[in-house]
């Protein structure tokens, strides 16, 4: 009896500490997105007047400067609609590279392909902006420099060099259904529209993803390759820009640009879990 | 004797040519010749007529531009040009991007012209054998079909070589000329060798900075690689436990944090941590006036890098924490109950079991994460932007990592831009990186065993 | 791997072989005519100019003005003028060459400067630009635009502003206050002493959530620090870059001054953020003074009108002319001898001495690689021009480059004040040599560590450097460490 009330009791004490670690983890990861979404209610907008974590005033002008003010440092509704173009862009067709990368490196065996496989993961540890001043020389030479375009061609280009996590999805199909539809006939590219597409949805999904949300928060490549045209600025560079007393401002705008991201990690958190565990590591 | 036999290897594939042609057929001698020829002495016309344009297409390129694109690779220009004067001159930088790319299809087309002899020798072959010799439509079937990959690759590859691999070259080879804003078109740069590399580890400046932030880098990547990790794993199951209720909402949390843009994130952070930002009045209000932090200053060393290292796991936490839930669910239940049976406390099922099995399972992402983290720009550029000037730092703050000095040399940090020494830096981050994570990634379990699964 | 080796080996090799070939220009000789040759004859026709001015310029509508004007005055010539729309940092350097960039820029003389020293900007004739004209323009503000090349000394900019610190404040904060020389400026502001004094005060009456500062000044901030350094001896370049004078005469006082600044502000004064608050600050009343360029007065002007019509609730007309009234631009205060602001001043002219600043020259150049470079001149010539300067000083509150137009009915009261500084030598013109970057770099971190270690680590006062002697090691220290960085580099 006093045994197992013991054990009642260790159970509960347990339980408590477990939920209080929790707690105190969901404040520290709420916390600063909530100060985010406090702070874009800012009156003055300045960083430097606040009391402790809170401005000394509230108002809504922010938002309605956030969309309605056109000055050199604030442009939002342009900026974004620059960012769309080129995160959605940029998504389809890197999805298109990567989804072809991947199944042909899994399912081709071919002379080359070890040592592409090698180049491609060395050259995958490296961002890409390392090599920023050959980049700026291209683009300027392909015309694609103060561009929105060459930033699509630069991000879907690169893309496929991210492909081992698809891969390692393709490799989990077993070669007997292949075998099974080459039997019936079929050629590699009716095997691959009618047989591998459907079974990788899940794939192609967080596929695009990942491919939407890397152009739509990315600072460098923008920064270097809009060349300070301001009717080309991203979100991102242009949040950047504002200065300490336009915080109010950098909130508002950085908690519009992570409201869509943020539902879609949610709506699609299923496919999110799955792609992670394929190894998937957020940039 | 050591010469003879380097001599006597460098020979060999001559030799091997000479053997190949003294046998071959005269398809492959008429291909050898001029590409697609003995395609169409094979009977195969039509792809016989498209080698024979990729000929001409090739050497109507080279005679054009590519001749003079591979010299200028070399020389880097001849004339200083002045634009005040109006006189015209040579780019330097433009025609080394071009002598690279020259190469780039001058080997291209080295590969398709070997490719065309092969073919030809072997379509003879087979039709001396008696065997059907495909025709153009059959040969563009194949490309749908057996050289399926010869298609899907084509672009993507065309892309990487383009945007991955052309920078990566240009990069090297700048690293080789001491091209900076002040040697920059419309003056002319030249090759100075290992210049760059002499003057990185000779300039005091240069040898101070580089040495404290090799230092933090190899501190940094093994810290925050851990801290991720773990603190991704002890979350997991913590809220994987049998007493927690309504995970799903437990792990929104992270996930909300996981979704925000990253950038977004950090510089919000940097305002929490300024001088006499929320956390340091919070410190005052709790300890007293002289509890304030000096977090992000320009010269402050320990306290900047525990909050970068404390910013990146909040930024890094939740991935790692999706990544172990997903590890362990699964894994096998039995295992624990067994050890249940046996007796053995939580401590040591999370040592014995679930900690080795997590590890394998999640190693070669762990090994991404730690390169991933070795070369983590965002972090110092957006907690100390601006921070540049350190003391005793060349261009550098003390939470900066290589590859953030790289881009304060080449572009950050006022006014010159040492693009040169720049890129020797980025080769410094090459071979290191770069070993690592080839060995690594070859003696990973997943690259030996990869074709086990099937 | 073996065959990575033999690649880069194969690389490699060729660039060895090249190693030091090819021919170098540079040094080259010409007549005026041919330097001059891109101007000659008639304007371009039917072309549209990129003009890249700077951001206050552009969100207060001088720029929009100023392209409209020209653009009426030259549509019969088919020259039209736009916004580059860049960012007002971009770099000359790196986009001119390969195509991009603007064809007229405005920027400070040390970045013209660099520019034509690679042959980025064009040489001027000057004998076409109006604000050559005999008289109109001081040589002090001509000098800085001044090169040796192709022997013989050329113009690579037209100034358009002087820029230097003058010190801001609110008339009726200090009302108050005596002014016992009757020339407008209250004598808290007249000399650092009593400033530090009065900043004191004001600092030990506020509380710490709302905090007041007398003097408020971003401390790291090289520019506009430098100059109690110069003050002291001090100098930056002698007659070579080898020669660098930090710690020349009595600088270490210019330290002692920038520690007893630091005491009377908090620990932000080691970052940006003074600057970055101080239009918004002064308008508050949260800082009393605070010193920064003259270009910025606009927005002092629009923090104070803002606050008048939010706060104040005040109508819009009555806010623009209380905030005119109100908003005063006085010189920098004088430095004590001695270099200790704690000490008592009783006779003002043998105890203090005149402040001397860093300044610099803003002005417009056109790019080498623009298309059209008679019709920028068209430009360059138009906005250099008596109207347009003296709009420029009205609409935006700069001190005019051109005597003339500083003179004007309607400029600021200050021009005038600040063109004596130059004249009496007190501005030190910012040198326009690559190697600055890395005496600024090293400045810089020694201010910052002076001023932490007052305001962090001291806890109010000097800790570490509280002696001469350690400021004097300190100094040399950066000397040093200049010299360091500097070994390759120039």
């Amino acid at each position: 009896m006093t045994k197992s009330k013991s054990i009642r009791v260790k159970r509960i004490a347990d339980s408590a500490w477990t939920h209080i670690v929790l707690l105190v983890v969901a404040f520290l990861f709420f916390f600063p997105c909530v100060w985010l979404v406090i702070s874009s209610f800012s009156s003055t907008g300045s960083i430097y007047d606040y009391v402790g974590f809170f401005p000394k005033g509230y108002s809504f002008s922010t938002w309605a400067d956030l969309f309605t003010e056109k000055t050199p440092s604030n442009n939002y509704p342009v900026w974004l609609g620059n960012t769309f173009y080129v995160a959605i862009l940029s998504s389809i067709f890197s999805t298109v590279l990567v989804i072809l990368t991947a199944y042909t490196m899994s399912r081709f065996r071919f002379k080359s392909r070890k040592t592409m496989m090698k180049m491609t993961l060395l050259f995958g540890i490296f961002p890409n902006f390392m090599n920023m001043t050959a980049l700026f020389v291209i683009m300027t030479q392909l015309h694609l420099f103060n561009n929105l375009n060459g930033l699509i061609v630069l991000y879907s280009c690169s893309a496929p060099i991210g492909y081992l996590t698809q891969k390692g999805f393709f490799d989990t199909i077993p070669n007997s259904i292949y075998d099974a539809a080459r039997i019936d006939g079929a050629n590699n590219l009716q095997v691959f529209v009618k047989m591998t597409l459907p079974l990788s949805k899940a794939m192609i999904v967080y596929t695009a993803l990942t491919s939407f949300t890397f152009p739509w928060s990315d600072f460098i490549l923008p920064q270097m390759l809009l060349g300070g045209n301001k009717d080309n600025y991203t979100v991102a560079i242009g949040l950047n820009e504002m200065t300490d007393d336009m915080f109010s401002l950098f909130a508002a705008g950085s908690v519009f640009i992570a409201v869509p991201i943020v539902l879609l990690y949610f709506s699609l958190a299923g496919f999110l879990v799955n792609g992670v565990a394929a190894g998937a590591v957020k940039e | 004797m050591r010469q003879d036999k380097m001599l006597r290897a460098a020979g060999e594939p001559f030799r091997k040519l000479g053997r190949f042609f003294k046998t071959c057929g005269t398809s492959a001698k008429c291909s050898a010749a001029l590409m697609g020829l003995g395609q169409i002495r094979n009977g195969q016309v039509g792809k016989g007529v498209v080698l024979m344009l990729a000929e001409i297409a090739f050497l109507a390129y080279f005679v054009l531009v590519g001749a003079k694109d591979l010299i200028g690779l070399f020389t880097l220009g001849l004339t200083e040009g002045d634009p005040i004067l109006g006189i015209a001159g040579d780019n330097s930088i433009t025609m080394l991007i071009r002598g690279v790319l020259s190469v780039i299809v001058l080997l291209g087309m080295a590969y398709l012209y070997v490719q065309n002899v092969r073919d030809a020798e072997k379509t003879a072959l087979r039709a001396q054998a008696g065997r059907p010799v495909n025709g153009f439509r059959q040969s563009l079937r194949t490309l749908l079909d057996e050289k399926f990959y010869f298609v899907t690759l084509a672009l993507p590859v065309a892309g990487v070589l383009l945007f991955n691999v052309l920078p990566i070259v240009f990069t090297v080879l700048t690293a080789f000329t001491d091209y900076s804003s002040n040697v920059a078109p419309p003056r002319l740069v030249s090759w100075i060798g290992f210049g760059n590399f002499a003057e990185l580890f000779t300039k005091v400046s240069y040898v101070s900075t580089i040495g404290k932030i090799f230092y933090w880098n190899v501190i940094w990547a093994v810290l925050s690689t851990f801290f991720s990790y773990f603190g991704g794993l002890c979350l997991a199951l913590l809220i994987n436990k049998k007493c927690v209720r309504g995970k799903t909402v437990w792990r929104a949390f992270p996930i909300l944090a996981y979704a925000v843009p990253g950038f977004i994130t950090m510089i919000g952070f940097r305002y929490m941590f300024s001088g006499m930002g929320p956390i340091n009045w919070l410190l005052v209000k709790l300890w007293g006036e002289g509890a304030s932090v000096d977090f992000l200053d320009i010269n402050s060393v320990w306290a900047a890098r525990a909050v970068c290292l404390l910013v990146n796991t909040w930024v890094t936490v939740p991935a790692s924490m999706l990544l172990s839930t997903s590890v362990l669910s699964n894994m096998n239940k039995d295992m624990y109950e067994a050890a249940d049976l046996d007796g053995a406390n939580g401590m040591q099922q999370f040592v014995y079991l679930t900690l080795p099995f997590v590890f394998f399972a999640t190693m070669p992402i762990l090994i991404s994460q730690f390169i991933g983290n070795f070369n983590n720009f965002g972090i110092s550029f957006f907690l100390r932007r601006g921070v540049i000037n350190a003391a005793e730092y060349e261009r550098a703050n003390s939470t900066d990592l290589l590859i953030n000095w790289l881009y304060n040399l080449a572009l950050g940090g006022g006014s010159d831009n040492y693009y040169g020494i720049a890129s020797a830096v980025s080769i410094l981050i090459f071979v290191i990186t770069g070993t690592f994570s080839l060995i690594a990634y070859v003696t990973s379990p997943s690259y030996k065993r990869e074709d086990t699964y099937k | 791997m073996k065959k990575l080796i033999a690649i880069v080996l194969a690389a490699v090799t060729p660039v060895a072989l090249f190693a030091g070939c090819g021919e170098r220009g540079g040094g080259q000789t010409a007549t005026y005519e041919q330097v001059m040759a891109k101007f000659e004859g008639e304007p371009e026709k039917n072309v549209t100019l990129k003009v890249l001015d700077n951001d206050i310029a552009r969100e207060q509508g001088y720029f929009d003005q100023l392209i409209g004007a020209f653009n009426e005055k030259y549509a019969k010539y088919g020259i039209k003028a736009e916004d580059a729309n860049m960012s007002q940092y971009t770099d000359l350097e790196k986009n001119g060459p390969l195509g991009y960039g603007p064809d007229v820029l405005y920027d400070a003389n040390d970045k013209i400067m660099r520019y034509a020293e690679n042959n980025h900007v064009l040489a001027l004739p000057t004998e076409k630009l109006e604000a050559y004209g005999e008289g109109k323009t001081d040589s002090a503000v001509t000098e800085p635009y001044s090169m040796n090349k192709y022997g013989m000394d050329l113009q690579f900019g037209v100034p358009i502003n002087v820029q230097t610190p003058v010190m801001y404040y609110l008339k009726d904060t200090f009302a108050k206050e005596a002014d016992a020389d009757g020339d407008g400026t209250p004598d808290v502001l007249e000399t650092y002493n009593a400033l530090y004094a009065y900043s004191k005060g004001v600092r030990a009456n506020s509380t710490v959530d709302n905090p007041v500062f007398g003097y408020a000044q971003s401390l790291n901030n090289e520019y506009f620090n430098f100059g109690y350094l110069l003050s002291y001896g001090a100098y930056i370049f002698g007659d070579s870059t080898s020669d660098i004078g930090l710690a020349n005469g009595e600088s270490y006082k210019g330290l002692r001054v920038i520690q007893d600044l630091a005491s009377v502000m908090d620990r932000d004064a080691s970052s940006d953020s003074y600057t970055v608050q101080a239009y918004n600050s002064i308008a508050s009343g949260k800082y009393r003074a605070t010193i920064t360029t003259p270009d910025v007065y606009v927005k002092f002007y629009n923090a104070l009108v803002d606050r008048y019509v939010k706060t104040d609730k005040m109508e819009k007309a009555a806010a623009q002319k209380k905030a005119r009234e109100n908003l005063q631009v006085a010189d920098v205060p004088r430095l004590p001898v001695s270099g200790d602001l704690k000490q008592t001043i009783t006779d003002a002219d043998s105890q203090t001495f005149a402040t001397t600043m860093m300044g610099g020259v803003n002005g417009y150049a056109i790019s080498s690689y623009t298309k059209s470079p008679k019709a920028c001149l068209l430009f360059v010539d138009f906005a250099s021009g008596y109207e347009q300067v003296v709009k420029r000083a009205t609409m935006l509150g700069i001190v005019p480059a051109r005597k003339d137009a500083a003179e004007a009915e309607g400029t600021n009261a200050y021009s005038r004040m600040v063109y004596n500084r130059v004249e009496e030598g007190r501005v030190q013109m910012m040198p326009s040599v690559r190697a600055l970057t890395s005496v600024w770099a090293s400045v810089g971190s020694m201010l910052s560590a002076v001023t932490v270690d007052v305001t962090i680590e001291g806890k109010g006062s000097p800790k570490v450097y509280a002696t001469d002697a350690s400021l004097k090691t300190l100094l040399a220290k950066t000397v040093e460490d200049i010299k360091k960085s500097m070994q390759i580099s120039s």
